[in-house]
């Protein structure tokens, strides 16, 4: 089952990735700051990413998701460190470029899972396999053939 | 269990007709549908009156009148009778026909916030040492924006204070605002993987949610302060889940070494197989290349943080998964050689500044099982009366949740439901024992890693029967007593030694004056390691501690020679630099006292102390005294150059 607007979970991880950007930019002392920034590393790009692998488990996902942010949090912040440039301005960029550049992946899966279907609904018959012959007339129209075929 | 699944069943995706795995509309759908009934509600309502008791209990607690006992000798009795509240209730919830996944979830939760969540909402500030010197680490990090692998133990796998600096930098919140909570968001979090492995092993409802259940009453340990270990274990959670979910594998005929280990296995599929029901028996595609990949590419990078955040962790999956491995339980044979090569290059690359010093002690004790478990359990076992009990609690609490998971184990054999993954699992940490004592703490860190696989044997003991045993009246009572009966344990043993883990504001202000008075290289001295220091400036002093000096064995702990004692402390701190600190507090003199000391020995102590002619009383308050050597023509001249 999908969500009823696919395109609902890129935007709103969209949005607030963005609104974590602006909190640490724009509004620094704001109260939200903590909440938005924190929220975000622990959910925000692991969710982004797990997300383009359709595992279908909503636990699954989730908790692969809390690991995933953890992981890349560690992965940027150790790198920082041991790289002796601590930038976190920096590497909370590198975190929303992941997530931003993930939700628009899995915005154009979306889209192109669309196309296929859309597809099909202008084609006046749907295609049927060769097997499921269970119509009337199309059993009528495999006689026919099969009679000719013999003929010849 | 299943043990039937294979390396090409890596993934589910939702197949057209079935209902195999919801999205989260779906998921959220599931548990509203699942809520309605007359037990859930009136577990919900019993739910929120406990927890209103438990709120309102708080304010009653008094942490001066606590004795050796611990925390539950100033718990108030109405606390009590609301964690028993929760517990009957969730024994209610799982004996109804349709087990009521939200519902357990309100009740798990709330257990876990009451449970957990006491000391962050009755103590003014962080508890326990190690909290403190962790911190620390976060503040050096954040200071010196580098990670000097020359300082300690701890800047060679820095993962974890990496990520605590950087979060800490980013938001603007202070580590020591959110090291309190810490064990509530741990244990949170280790819903999740927890959750997944137990789904994994059964389809039956009431063994997952009572298994969960008993994993966070069984939780003494404590490891889920703010430390690496605690972030790790979530990992190391993580790291099994998915193996058991994507990489788990029925045993074939092998060779070699394989062979002879599957042939137990072998043997025991008969009373496996049966167990193969349900959840596992759902339509599984065949996954494409690139989520093969990427969940490959998770569980590489899940291995990778743990190797470089923590010196245990990575031994802990290592031998796990080569059990699974050699026992023909895991698809991804070279797993276990993987993470050798990424322990080893840590090693041998990251962390070599500290095996340059420490390999001897470290190696040391491989193979010595017998040394090791002695070193934590014997080392451990003295004090006062009181503390002598909470240590045989704790003793009698491993035993006893080892206990219910080998019955539990033998109960789900002879019933069918007995899964050899998960016994492997549950058994492997112990193998923990043969490398090191672990500074004494190797028997609790095999039980914390063996504990979500004990948790599922000791759940089986109750719940591997028929259906209808499941449900009846005896069961579910037989369930609330057991489960009672660990959550006091859990109360006794966990915050056994909460009198010295607990500091208060005044302790802290000394520990800051000393840490912000003295000047790079001076020595910071105390009578034990219980007080919260080594919160700032971590790598610009000398730590030492009293109890560690070799001195202090030949004190006698009944009549102790404090003027002995006053002239170490006034020979330490004259080097190198003459100003060093001493400093006396109340949590230090609770551990005295736990451990066995005369009472009122660090007063006789302290006021030895105040009459000596080379030192002085720096800093003063009801919990605490820092002392520092006199000045003298002598040591200004030395200061000045």
């Amino acid at each position: 089952m999908s969500l009823p607007v696919p395109l609902l979970w890129p935007m709103a991880s969209s949005v607030w990735t963005l609104g974590a950007g602006f909190a640490v930019l724009v509004t620094p002392g704001s109260p939200l700051r903590p909440l938005l920034l924190l929220s975000f590393l622990l959910v925000g790009p692991g969710l982004a990413l797990v997300r383009l692998l359709r595992i279908g488990d909503f636990v699954m996902e989730l908790t692969l998701a809390l690991a995933l942010g953890i992981v890349l949090a560690t992965l940027v912040s150790g790198t920082m460190a041991y790289s002796g440039h601590w930038l976190p301005m920096l590497a909370l960029a590198v975190l929303m470029c992941i997530t931003l550049a993930a939700n628009s992946v899995e915005a154009l899966m979306v889209k192109a899972a669309r196309q296929p279907e859309q597809g099909t609904t202008t084609l006046s018959v749907p295609p049927e396999p060769a097997s499921s012959v269970s119509d009337p007339i199309d059993e009528q129209i495999a006689s026919l053939l099969e009679s000719v075929s013999s003929n010849r | 269990v299943s043990e039937s699944a294979t390396s090409n069943d890596l993934l589910v995706r939702p197949v057209k007709g079935a209902s195999v795995r919801p999205g989260f509309l779906a998921w959220a759908w599931d548990l509203a549908a699942a809520t309605p009934g007359l037990p859930s509600i009136a577990g919900l309502l019993v739910v929120v009156a406990a927890v209103s008791v438990w709120a309102v209990s708080l304010s009653t607690i008094d942490l001066n009148a606590m004795n050796d006992f611990g925390l539950i000798s100033v718990l108030p009795h109405m606390m009590l009778v609301a964690f028993v509240a929760v517990i009957a209730s969730f024994c209610i919830c799982l004996q109804s026909r349709r087990v009521a996944a939200p519902v357990l979830l309100v009740h798990l939760v709330a257990l876990i916030v009451m449970l957990y969540g006491i000391p962050p909402l009755i103590e003014e500030v962080p508890r326990f040492a190690v909290t403190w010197r962790h911190i620390g680490v976060t503040e050096a990090i954040v200071r010196t924006q580098e990670v000097d692998p020359t300082i300690d133990a701890y800047f060679n796998w820095p993962g974890f204070f990496t990520l605590s600096a950087f979060a800490g930098d980013i938001s603007g919140v202070d580590p020591a605002a959110l090291a309190p909570w810490t064990p509530v968001f741990f244990s949170l979090l280790y819903l999740g993987p927890l959750f997944v492995l137990l789904r994994e092993a059964t389809d039956d409802r009431r063994v997952i949610w009572l298994a969960m259940l008993i994993f966070y009453v069984a939780n003494w340990i404590g490891q889920d302060y703010f430390s690496p270990q605690g972030l790790e274990y979530f990992l190391y959670l993580v790291a099994l889940a998915m193996i058991v979910r994507w990489f788990r594998k029925t045993p074939e005929p092998g060779a070699g070494v394989q062979r002879t280990a599957s042939r137990l296995a072998r043997r025991l599929r008969p009373a496996i197989e049966r167990e193969s029901e349900g959840r596992h028996g759902r339509t599984r595609v065949r996954p494409s290349p690139a989520q093969s990949a990427g969940v490959m590419a998770i569980l590489i990078a899940v291995l990778a943080t743990i190797v470089a955040s923590h010196q245990l962790t990575p031994f802990a999956v290592l031998i796990a998964v080569t059990a699974l491995v050699v026992f023909k339980r895991c698809s991804a044979t070279r797993l276990p050689l993987m993470i050798a090569v990424l322990i080893g290059t840590w090693s041998a690359f990251m962390a070599v500044a500290y095996f340059k010093g420490h390999l001897a002690s470290l190696t040391s004790n491989v193979g010595a099982v017998e040394q090791n478990v002695q070193t934590s359990v014997g080392g451990r076992l003295h004090g006062s009366p009181d503390h002598l009990l909470v240590l045989y609690a704790r003793l009698a609490m491993t035993a006893a949740v080892w206990g219910l998971a080998f019955l539990g184990a033998i109960r789900a054999y002879r019933h069918h439901r007995f899964s050899f993954t998960y016994a492997l699992l549950a058994c492997s940490p112990f193998a923990l024992m043969a490398l090191q004592p672990y500074g004494g703490e190797i028997l609790l860190r095999t039980y914390l890693f063996s504990l979500p696989f004990i948790a599922l044997f000791a759940a089986l003991l109750f719940y591997a029967g028929r259906a209808a045993a499941s449900r009846s009246w005896i069961t579910t009572a037989l369930v609330g007593v057991a489960t009672s009966t660990l959550m006091v344990g859990f109360l006794v043993t966990r915050y056994g030694n909460e009198r010295m883990d607990y500091f208060t504001p005044q302790e802290l202000s000394a520990v800051r004056y000393a840490t912000k008075t003295a000047r790079p290289g001076s020595v910071l001295l105390a009578t034990t390691s219980s007080l919260p220091w080594k919160l700032e400036r971590y790598e610009q002093f000398h730590y030492k501690v009293l109890s560690d000096s070799p001195g202090w064995s030949r004190i006698d702990p009944v009549r102790p020679d404090v003027n002995a004692l006053v002239r170490e402390v006034e020979v330490t701190l004259r080097h190198p630099a003459q100003d060093g600190y001493f400093l006396i507090t109340r949590s230090q003199e609770a551990q005295l006292e736990m451990e066995g000391w005369a009472p009122r020995f660090l007063a006789q102590f302290k006021l030895a102390l105040a009459s000596s002619r080379n030192l002085r009383v720096a800093y003063t308050n009801r919990d605490a005294s820092v002392f520092t050597p006199k000045t003298t023509p002598a040591s200004r001249r030395r200061l000045a150059q």
